[in-house]
């Protein structure tokens, strides 16, 4: 099970803890907002440091079969109102805001999730506080992007989702999300900026920094972003942040069903978090 | 409140029908002596744009197998799209309603004027809006 770092950032007086906390209270077909897909489906806010919580969606298009070595795959039956559920564990810091997120390829993930949660924050009436998650760099990708003394080009690939639930919930009229680039049209925007052609020439600083935090917050819609520049010694340098971001690979053993327990994953998640913060850095 | 691109866009027909009430009560303006055939063309223009917007939902269906379709429906934006139309098809019905109710009653009386100004105002109000998104979501299949 692959785990990213990522930063939770919270805009306003209303905590993360508390919203869920509020969100849990509701009753379980009251949870989806704004018809989104997605929902709250168990918190733990329990503990005196981090705050654990699963979010889940409804499967869509292909589900899983069953068979075995000697059996064909046969459809699994399911009953009037049941789909295929994927979950999406997520373990915070309440002091730092710092998290660990599970990845989940067919699950929420994390821009859904941010949606989910400001959506939620709204509904609830909380209008002035939001919250802003975005993935986190291995510390050397940090060290290595502010050694670069010149920044020679910024290149990268970002899915436009055009129209979508959270700008709808967000107040973006249908004219405008139909002004947007849709399926069927242009899904994803290249965009390279480069410095000029001298040997010393340098894009600015603090704008390659800023499209490097926007990028972080797009999480998943970023398909390639890449950092070109030379060091303080004159050394070409190239930073992919897609590699560079902090992940783990922790090994688990399916539970129940193939499928890998809540307490496990939620353990997975908390060491993972440790460790990152054991570890020091802008992580810590 | 906050005023949204969204908000503006639910609220300005009626904001315009609203307007256009105004002006009517503040100038008071009054049918011809025989407001028999402005009602009978009013009636036919709300048939016609009450057909059109029916027959509107039938070519959004149409085009229910597109990606884009398919795209807007699972974001929502389709219930949105086909709420405005709705709310067209029944502005025109109500419109209609009002001239046909003018062949029966005094119907050059400034109570009368002003129902005939502001609900034909916010029919045409609320089928352009409805066409020109509609033009606009062609525009992507």
């Amino acid at each position: 099970m692959k785990i990213l770092a990522v930063q939770i950032q919270q805009q306003g007086d209303l905590r993360l803890t508390d919203l869920l906390a509020e969100i849990q209270a509701l009753p379980l077909a009251a949870r989806r907002f704004a018809g989104s897909d997605l929902r709250l489906d168990e918190a733990n806010l329990e503990g005196d440091l981090h705050t654990y919580a699963d979010f889940v969606k409804a499967r869509s298009g292909h589900g899983p079969g069953r068979m075995s070595s000697h059996a064909p795959l046969t459809e699994i039956d399911l009953g009037e109102g049941e789909f295929f559920g994927e979950d999406t564990g997520l373990i915070f810091d309440r002091l730092t805001g710092k998290a660990a997120l599970q990845f989940n390829q067919f699950g929420p993930r994390l821009r859904a999730i941010e949606d989910y949660i400001n959506i939620a924050a709204r509904n609830l009436g909380h209008d002035q506080s939001s919250f802003a998650m975005g993935q986190c760099l291995k510390p050397d990708a940090y060290a290595r992007l502010a050694q670069l003394g010149i920044y020679k080009e910024i290149d990268y690939k970002i899915s436009v989702p055009g129209a979508d639930r959270a700008g709808l919930a967000a107040g973006r009229s249908v004219g405008e999300m139909l002004r947007a680039p849709l399926p069927g049209g242009v899904e994803t925007i290249n965009v390279r900026l480069s410095a000029s052609t001298k040997r010393d020439s340098s894009l600015n600083p603090e704008g390659v920094m800023a499209i490097v935090n926007d990028l972080q917050r797009a999480g998943d819609a970023v398909k390639r972003a890449v950092v070109k520049g030379r060091d303080v010694n004159g050394r070409k340098e190239r930073i992919d942040l897609i590699e560079e971001f902090l992940s783990v690979e922790a090994d688990l053993r399916p539970a129940r069903g193939h499928r890998y327990a809540r307490p496990d994953r939620w353990i997975s998640l908390r060491n993972a978090l440790n460790a990152w913060q054991a570890e020091g850095g802008p992580f810590a | 409140m906050k005023i949204t691109s969204l908000l503006i866009e639910r609220c300005w027909p009626f904001a315009g029908s609203a307007l256009c009430l105004a002006a009517s009560v503040k100038w008071s303006p009054t049918f011809p002596p025989d407001a028999g055939d402005l009602l009978a063309t009013s009636a036919t223009v709300a048939s016609v744009i009450v057909g059109f917007l029916t027959a509107a939902a039938a070519l959004i269906l149409s085009i229910s197998s597109s990606r884009v379709y398919r795209h807007l429906k699972s974001q929502g934006v389709i219930d949105v799209l086909f709420e405005y139309l709705k709310t067209a098809i029944y502005a025109g019905i109500l419109f209609l309603i009002v001239c046909i109710a003018g062949f029966f009653f005094e119907s050059n009386t400034t109570l009368y004027v002003d129902l005939w100004v502001v609900t034909g105002a916010a029919m045409m109000l609320l089928f352009l809006r409805i066409t020109g998104l509609l033009l606009r979501l062609i525009g992507h299949v």
